[in-house]
């Protein structure tokens, strides 16, 4: 039997093709080529296949398109005419041609990319059909002066909401497996999965999904049940029907219910598996109103909640339902813990450019959305400037084949028109080139990795794109080919040849360098910002760090044993043990802590946990108290370090025994120590408070934790080793991984590389405006390349005659390269000042950054006249060293 | 219409059209040709040639049953007609008539 896979034949052709051909007749071919595909994919590979599928589309299309055409009408003849001299004139020109159309060609290449992208970014969720109805809900803390956005929500806020107001059709919760990634296993296959989440059994009726396999209606309904991607069924099953068959879990079996097509890269909550909510206790699935419900209201955050409102739902009018729900249930919240909770709605498809909301899926930026925008218009403008520019160029010495028909009685319409045909000629054929190139770009190169996202071509093919493309060819071809073709008609009979438009081709390469060294050193600032942040000192060590995670109550239970032979080794100096990887996830919450004159006020900070190893293991320095000492008993749980910033938020002469507590009455705790800041956040982020917690000893206890937590538990082991021989300590630690835990295979990360990874996102985009720099320059020189070659070729005589006059070949040079110089110098400074404003933009993103160093303007500059002049200089010397009397017989 | 005779991958497709009787439609044409002259022929030739017997007259057609295999298309097949019938065998009534002419071969 054909599985679904093999009959997949290239969607782009087939659309290209019933597009162009009538829709009778397309039918029975694309039927056709189908069957062939799957043969000859069977018989000579994929690649044949596709090939010849291509092959055969334009095969048809040309074989029943053109049979359509007149043939006979006079009109078809004067354009049969014009493409004639086309032709002739692309022969001729070759050289000319070749620039002109790669100039262009790049160009529409990287428009198309930027435009695929950019439609990308634009419509994030908006494939759920429903998705104007729907809203996450998240919630805001006010406690005096600090508001705090968080995208989470407690489990039992949408049961409870959805209670509260009429307005709300519906409710669906996602809970996101915290630790990052799930195993499944089947028929001994055991795979890692990322993104897992347990959701509630009317997801599918409020988020519409492509269901593959399965009844959507029952699927989540029962315990234990799972639906799950494509690409997961595919990894176990095949194209099987999977529905029915057990999976094994990590600590239960699951049951498949359904399949669902694969979520598009454009969604900002992404999974491959949902997990019946049915799995979770009861009172989760229906809290009641108790006081654990209540607690958990604000102290237990875990799920994602999203509301389907009825259409045309006025946003503000959910701030009403929002403080009706907060005197209802979390009355007690101003007095107990002195804040306020707000609920905020986010519509759904704004969420990915538009939240800000923290602990929160990765979120995109709008800031590069508009620096991309810019780039494709910028790189399109500077393509169609050269095209304009080499098209005068080109045109006005062609004045003769333009008199000669004025002469013979053309009419002026008529040559505007040949002109135009020449124009819309190379557009098409550039807009053709780069379509290709596009392709080959987005499929066979690392581009897809360096978006983050795979951009498939023919969602170019939507009516709106098509109408935009087909409007894209006429205004470029009016734009390059209009001014020229109306100019040069109007020639009059006698004034017919030395006309040159040097003003406004000087104008279009003043744009042209604006263009490109606005975006060279707004590529060297970025790359200095990168660097400035890769070195600044964070407060910490972080190289040679190696940090592993323990899992499952019964090894953290002996991490002490395996740390005390970790440090057998010379080249292992500490090892520390916390709750969460420094710089990934902190905890965040609010408690009652004593200022200056010994009156509880309410402030927020983030919290870690940590032992009494931290300090040493990273190098952070104390500047006041003490660390954390484990033979004082009350120091777990009871002693806090705090941060600088904390000391100085709260105002604090003498920090240390300055009393933290959650709620009047209960024991407090106290401060006794006093860290230097150290960025635990990357340095987009401001430090902010932060307080660190010593865990009491049970706590590596594994009774402490209950059945179902024992095997999920999880710690960080941070270990600092020497610089010293590291793959063989690396080794040596393997080893003693191997006997500690045989369950869980030896996986570790350098600090400094994880903690780099925060800036991934920046590199990713500074890279890529780096390769649009590029080819902005790139474009440029071949604009100047031609113009050059173009003057020098207009004033052979007179440098012939400068020559024979007495000109040496280096002031010939001087002046044909002057004019240039000055015009890029011009460009220069204005560039300078737009990319100053540019980046003071984009360094807003930093809460730590580098100044903006004058000397990227100078370099940006200065690579410009290098660039201008190596393309000019080689064709300027042949001129000015050839022999006089050759320049003086040109013509 | 004028009599133009019929050219040669014209009358292997007419031929194949026959042989496969009420079968035939591109890839089955296309099939059948490639079986019978050990060459390697375009889809596209197919098709072009098809429609081009169908406006000299030769060929008639309709829309037949569609498959999985096709994703669930209809296919186009074609049928000789009896003007069709008449010029494949004036043709080889003169390649006939010729070979007898062929001096030595008798």
């Amino acid at each position: 039997m054909p599985s679904l896979k093999d009959s997949r034949t290239p969607k782009l052709a087939g659309r290209l093709l019933s597009l162009l051909i009538n829709s009778g007749l397309s039918e029975e071919f694309l039927g056709d080529m189908q069957e062939v595909y799957a043969e000859r994919k069977e018989q000579r590979g994929a690649w044949y296949a596709l090939f010849m599928y291509w092959f055969d589309t334009l095969h048809l299309i040309f074989g029943f398109y053109s049979k359509r055409l007149p043939k006979t009408q006079n009109n078809t003849l004067m354009i049969k005419h014009n493409l004639k001299i086309v032709g002739r004139n692309l022969y001729r020109e070759a050289s000319y041609s070749f620039i002109n159309i790669t100039g262009l060609s790049l160009g529409i290449a990287c428009c198309i990319i930027l435009v695929l992208y950019l439609k990308s970014e634009l419509t994030y969720d908006q494939h759920f059909s429903k998705h104007e109805r729907i809203y996450r809900v998240s919630s805001q803390l006010n406690s005096g002066e600090n508001t705090n956005l968080f995208a989470e929500t407690s489990y039992a806020l949408g049961p409870l909401m959805a209670a509260e107001s009429a307005q709300i059709e519906s409710f669906v919760r996602f809970s996101m497996n915290n630790r990052g990634y799930s195993i499944f296993e089947f028929e001994g296959n055991t795979v890692r999965w990322g993104d897992v989440a347990m959701t509630d059994p009317n997801v599918f009726e409020v988020f519409s999904h492509d269901i593959v396999f399965g009844n959507p209606e029952t699927a989540l309904t029962q315990p234990k049940s799972m639906a799950v991607s494509q690409s997961f069924a595919q990894t176990y099953f095949g194209n099987e029907n999977p529905v029915g068959k057990t999976i094994k879990g990590e600590l239960t079996d699951f049951i498949v219910t359904l399949v669902f097509a694969d979520l598009p890269d454009n969604t900002h909550l992404k999974y491959d598996v949902l997990i019946a909510y049915q799995e979770l206790s009861s009172s989760r699935f229906t809290p009641i109103d108790d006081n654990d419900s209540r607690w958990s209201l604000w102290y237990s955050r875990s799920d994602y909640t999203y509301l389907l409102m009825p259409e045309g739902y006025d946003q503000s009018a959910f701030d009403g339902v929002s403080d009706q729900f907060f005197e209802k249930y979390m009355a007690d919240h101003p007095d107990r813990y002195n804040s306020k909770v707000d609920f905020l709605l986010e519509p759904l498809d704004e969420i990915h450019l538009s939240s800000r909301a923290q602990r929160d899926r990765p979120h995109g930026n709008r800031f590069y959305i508009a620096g991309f925008t810019g780039i494709a218009i910028f790189v399109l403008l500077v393509a169609c400037i050269n095209y304009m520019n080499l098209s005068t160029a080109r045109f006005s010495k062609r004045t003769k084949g333009i008199v000669i028909p004025k002469v013979l009685g053309a009419q002026r319409h008529q040559l505007v028109f040949q002109l135009l045909t020449e124009s819309i000629v190379f557009v098409l054929i550039a807009l053709v080139i780069g379509l290709g190139l596009s392709y080959v770009v987005i499929n066979y190169t690392a581009l897809n990795n360096l978006l983050d996202k795979s951009l498939p071509l023919d969602t170019l093919l939507f009516p709106e794109a098509l109408a935009l493309v087909g409007a894209g060819v006429i205004l470029m071809s009016a734009a390059a080919g209009l001014y020229p073709a109306i100019a040069l008609s109007r020639f009059s009979l006698v004034r017919s040849t030395k006309t040159n438009n040097t003003k406004i081709r000087q104008g279009l390469v003043f744009v042209q360098f604006l263009v490109s060294i606005c975006v060279i050193s707004c590529t060297i600032l970025m790359y200095n910002q990168m660097r400035f942040v890769k070195e600044k000192s964070l407060g910490f060590e972080k190289e040679n760090k190696l940090v592993l995670t323990v899992q499952g109550a019964s090894s953290i239970e002996k991490i002490p044993v395996l740390i005390n032979e970790l440090k057998q080794h010379s080249n292992v100096l500490d090892a520390t043990v916390s709750l969460n990887q420094l710089g990934r996830v902190t905890s965040f919450e609010q408690a009652e802590i004593e200022n200056n004159e010994g009156v509880f006020v309410s402030q927020s900070y983030n919290w870690f946990y940590i032992d009494d190893d931290f300090v040493n293991t990273m190098g952070i320095e104390l500047i006041s108290g003490r660390n954390f000492d484990e033979t004082i008993p009350t120091d777990a749980n009871h002693a806090i370090l705090v941060n600088e910033t904390l000391v100085k938020k709260m105002g604090w002469k003498e920090p240390l025994g300055k009393r933290l507590r959650y709620e009047a009455g209960e024991e407090a705790s106290y401060v006794v120590g006093v860290m230097k800041d150290f960025h635990f956040q990357g340095l987009q982020h401001e430090v902010e408070s932060m307080i660190f917690w010593l865990p009491a000893p049970e706590d590596f206890n594994a009774d402490y934790w209950t059945s179902r937590n024992k095997k999920l538990a999880s710690r960080m082991l941070t270990v600092s080793i020497t610089g010293n021989s590291v793959p063989e300590t690396l080794g040596y630690i393997e080893d003693k991984w191997n006997v500690f835990d045989s369950e869980h295979p030896f996986e570790f990360q350098f600090l400094d590389d994880s903690l780099d990874r925060q800036y991934s996102a920046d590199i990713k985009q500074m890279t890529l405006i780096g390769i649009f720099a590029g080819l902005c320059i790139l474009i440029s020189c071949l604009g100047l390349f031609g113009l050059t070659v173009f003057t020098i070729e207009q004033r052979t005589k007179e440098i012939g005659i400068r020559k024979t006059l007495g000109a040496s070949s280096l002031q010939i040079v001087g002046l044909l390269l002057k004019n240039v110089f000055v015009i890029v110098a011009m460009a220069a400074v204005v560039a300078s000042v737009m990319s100053y404003a540019i980046m003071e933009q984009w360094l807003q993103g930093f809460y730590y950054k580098d100044n903006i160093n004058l000397i990227a303007f100078v370099l940006a500059a200065a690579s410009a006249f290098v660039i201008a002049f190596l393309t000019m200089s080689t064709q300027s010397f042949k001129t000015a060293q050839a022999n006089p009397v050759k320049a003086l017989r040109h013509e | 219409m004028k009599n133009k005779g019929l050219g040669e991958f014209e009358e292997l497709v007419l031929l194949a059209v026959c042989i496969l009787e009420g079968e035939a439609y591109g890839v089955s044409v296309k099939n059948e040709v490639e079986r019978h002259s050990n060459r390697s022929i375009l889809l596209g030739a197919v098709h072009i040639t098809l429609y081009r017997l169908q406006d000299k007259g030769l060929l008639e057609s309709e829309m037949g049953g569609n498959t999985a295999k096709r994703g669930d298309r209809r296919k186009r097949l074609f049928k000789i007609t009896s003007l069709g019938m008449k010029q494949l065998k004036s043709s080889q009534e003169v390649r006939q008539k010729m070979w007898q002419l062929i001096p030595g071969l008798n």
